[in-house]
């Protein structure tokens, strides 16, 4: 038994390699380097020092450092190797986690008792449960009573991104601690920084036109980052500003935010193909949405009709509609509606 | 009427190959895809665009300029795999020395099990003789916008956990439907259609390396009818070749186009003649005998809409479409095509007649 959970601990070293995605090479290791979410940190920082320490959910947008605040944390906790992969077991989406995991793997762990033999830690394990708005409800509800009878022993530090998907009574059971998504100034003081240990040139400006892209993901602004960087050691002046364009055409949005009230059906459906043939998804409307707004083409006394149309095309896309025919929907309609 | 042979076109593209020397278009984007290849500097991808745009002639581009030539020796696999209820299935792979290809969605709402056991202990296991060669393999999914959001789920721990041996390439045609944690994980690649010229030429080389002469308005009516497919305009080439036993493309040549497309346009046809019940049965017969030749309804769906529109008033067009829009959704939420589609051709037919007779009652 003890062999069968073994085998499904991760090595969650943070050794280095050559040839590592930035994201990861630049993943924060201890508390101190997690920014903008002070009070986790904060809260962290005491139940180091000895505090109590709750049982946790934490929650928000991808890219906001929520596992690596946890990671960080049992890291920091227990520090040596050994007694990390004695204390720590660290379960996602990737393992198998349905009812019959819960029962075996996460129960087993939890009753399981504290070996001594480390001193000067602190006498808990912890089980570090990733994108649980992931589980079934069925395993959700069998955490219930695990969450409680094994308090004694055993903390539970819970990460999703959608409190609202997680049953009721786990999310009773823990601190809540919502992850804001990072201010623009901290995330390109981030990029600032991981550009000047790779040596690679880019202005302040920019920084900040690619975490405009990234839209509070540093995740996703990191790993653009080191996508271009060798594109851009190449590139001439003319050509860095183009890849820092925003990703979709500003033309056509242009063209339909100025033209959709004068134009006619055919130009519409026109139109709606060209933007198919180049974009892709909700991506599209989200930029247009923005745009209409600030253009004050929506205004108050027809926003809540538009934005109702909006989530409905929205929602199709999402369920795998085809993306001009809605769009060629959301035109006309739009066109009746001003 | 006979859909018939429409099938076996597709199995004789061989003869005819694509892209021998490298790609033509799009070349800004292959140059970074290069220096990618060539700086170790690889991010997980997602690959996205229409449908014969070229997305999986460029990943097998990206692998060759990754590993060499020994990405293109592939051999298929089956792989087994147990489910959580002790059901054993298989699911197709192709691989290589280096890469491994895979569309998980094959095996419907197992997808999690796949990525749970298959992705990750392939993810785990790292490269054989890692100093001579690339640190990592390369794991490429097809279809990645099929993944069920479980599945897609999987994947996010083991894409960071296991990058310093493994890489991701997704491949899909509708980019939305990749969860946004994957989103955040992945460089996206948007592979757009190529343009009308640059369709008219890449047929035009492929017919000078397979000595095939065409036609300049051959050459046109395919540019025109491909609509950025170069997938299908490579095959509408072929169909019309075979058309003459000589094998040679004559300069009045039909491009034939397949027979469900003109089925399809008859029942356009019919519906706009006569709207009444008795229409509403006969096209009922007819949307039956072109969904049982497995033509996929949204393509129906789409026809049908293109067919019907150009005939109809400007007024009643935002009509149509919302109703079309709402129809072909509850196709894909629903079981079966049929009821959605004839449920579109009746809303169509009541708003057309009494379209109709209004303009009449005002005349």
């Amino acid at each position: 038994m003890v062999e069968c959970f073994r085998a499904d601990l991760m090595e969650v070293d943070f050794v280095e390699r050559n040839g590592d995605t930035w994201t990861e090479k630049y993943r924060p290791k201890d508390l101190a380097s997690i920014s903008h979410q002070e009070e986790v940190v904060a809260m962290l920082q005491n139940a180091l020092k000895g505090k109590d320490l709750p049982h946790l959910l934490f929650y928000g947008p991808p890219g906001t450092g929520k596992t690596s605040a946890a990671l960080a944390f049992c890291h920091e906790l227990f520090p040596s190797k050994a007694v990390f992969k004695d204390r720590v077991l660290e379960m996602n989406a990737s393992d198998d986690r349905g009812i019959a995991a819960v029962r075996e793997k996460i129960t087993f762990f939890s009753r399981r008792a504290v070996s001594t033999a480390a001193k000067n830690m602190p006498s808990f394990k912890i089980i570090i449960l990733d994108e649980v708005d992931a589980m079934t409800k069925v395993a959700q509800s069998a955490m219930r009573r695990i969450i409680e009878d094994c308090s004694g022993t055993t903390r539970f530090i819970l990460i999703c991104n959608y409190v609202s998907r997680l049953f009721a009574p786990i999310v009773s059971r823990c601190a809540k601690f919502r992850f804001k998504p990072l201010p623009k100034e901290a995330q390109a003081e981030r990029l600032h920084t991981i550009c000047e240990n790779e040596n690679t040139k880019v202005s302040v400006d920019e920084l900040h036109a690619l975490v405009e892209r990234s839209e509070g993901d540093l995740r996703r602004a990191v790993g653009s980052l080191q996508a271009m960087a060798p594109i851009l050691q190449h590139a001439n002046a003319d050509e860095r500003a183009e890849y820092f364009l925003p990703s979709y055409n500003p033309q056509l949005v242009e063209t339909i935010v100025r033209s959709i009230k004068k134009s006619k059906t055919s130009e519409i459906i026109d139109l709606s193909k060209r933007v198919s043939k180049e974009c892709s998804g909700v991506n599209f409307f989200k930029v247009l949405f923005d745009q209409l707004l600030d253009e004050d083409v929506i205004n108050n006394k027809n926003i809540g009709q538009i934005g109702k149309l909006v989530s409905l095309c929205e929602k199709r896309i999402l369920d795998g509609c085809d993306l001009q025919r809605n769009l060629l929907d959301f035109m006309l309609n739009l066109r009746t509606t001003l | 009427m006979e859909v018939g042979p429409m099938k076996i076109s597709l199995l004789k593209r061989e003869p005819i190959n694509r892209e021998k020397n490298g790609l033509t278009y799009h070349l800004k984007q292959a140059n970074h895809l290069k220096l990618w290849a060539t700086t170790n500097n690889v991010p997980h991808l997602i690959f996205y665009g229409p449908s014969g745009a070229g997305k999986k002639t460029r990943i097998k581009c990206f692998l060759r300029e990754l590993y060499g030539p020994g990405a293109e020796r592939t051999h298929m696999l089956m792989k087994s795999f147990t489910t959580p209820s002790n059901k054993k299935l298989e699911i197709q792979t192709i691989s290589s020395n280096y890469h491994i290809e895979l569309s998980p969605s094959d095996v419907g709402v197992y997808d999690r099990v796949v990525v749970q056991d298959v992705i990750k202990e392939m993810a785990q296991t790292s490269q054989i003789d890692a100093a001579s060669q690339k640190s990592f393999k390369v794991v490429v999914l097809c279809e990645a916008d099929f993944l069920t959001r479980d599945a897609q789920d999987g994947l996010r721990r083991t894409m960071e956990k296991y990058q310093h041996n493994c890489r991701l390439i997704l491949c899909c045609e509708n980019y939305s439907r990749i969860i946004e944690p994957l989103q955040s994980r992945c460089i996206a690649v948007n592979v757009a259609a190529p343009t009308d010229e640059q369709v008219a030429n890449i047929v035009e080389n492929v017919c000078q390396a397979e000595r095939v002469g065409i036609p300049r308005n051959v050459l046109q009516q395919i540019v025109e009818k491909s609509s950025g497919n170069l997938r299908r305009a490579l095959l509408m080439v072929e169909a019309t070749r075979m058309q003459d036993d000589s094998g040679t493309i004559p300069a009045d040549a039909n491009v034939p186009v397949p027979e469900w497309e003109t089925y399809l346009k008859e029942t356009a046809e019919m519906i706009l003649k006569k709207q009444s019940s008795d229409t509403l049965f006969k096209v009922r017969t007819r949307i039956y005998e072109i969904l049982s030749r497995c033509i996929p309804p949204q393509i129906v769906f789409d026809r049908l809409l293109d067919e019907l529109l150009p005939a109809c008033d400007d007024v009643i067009v935002p009509q149509i479409v919302s109703e079309s829009a709402n129809f072909e959704h509850r196709l894909l939420l629903g079981q079966k095509p049929i009821f959605h589609i004839e449920a579109f051709i009746a809303a169509f037919m009541d708003i057309y007649l009494t379209h109709l007779t209004n303009a009449k009652r005002v005349k």
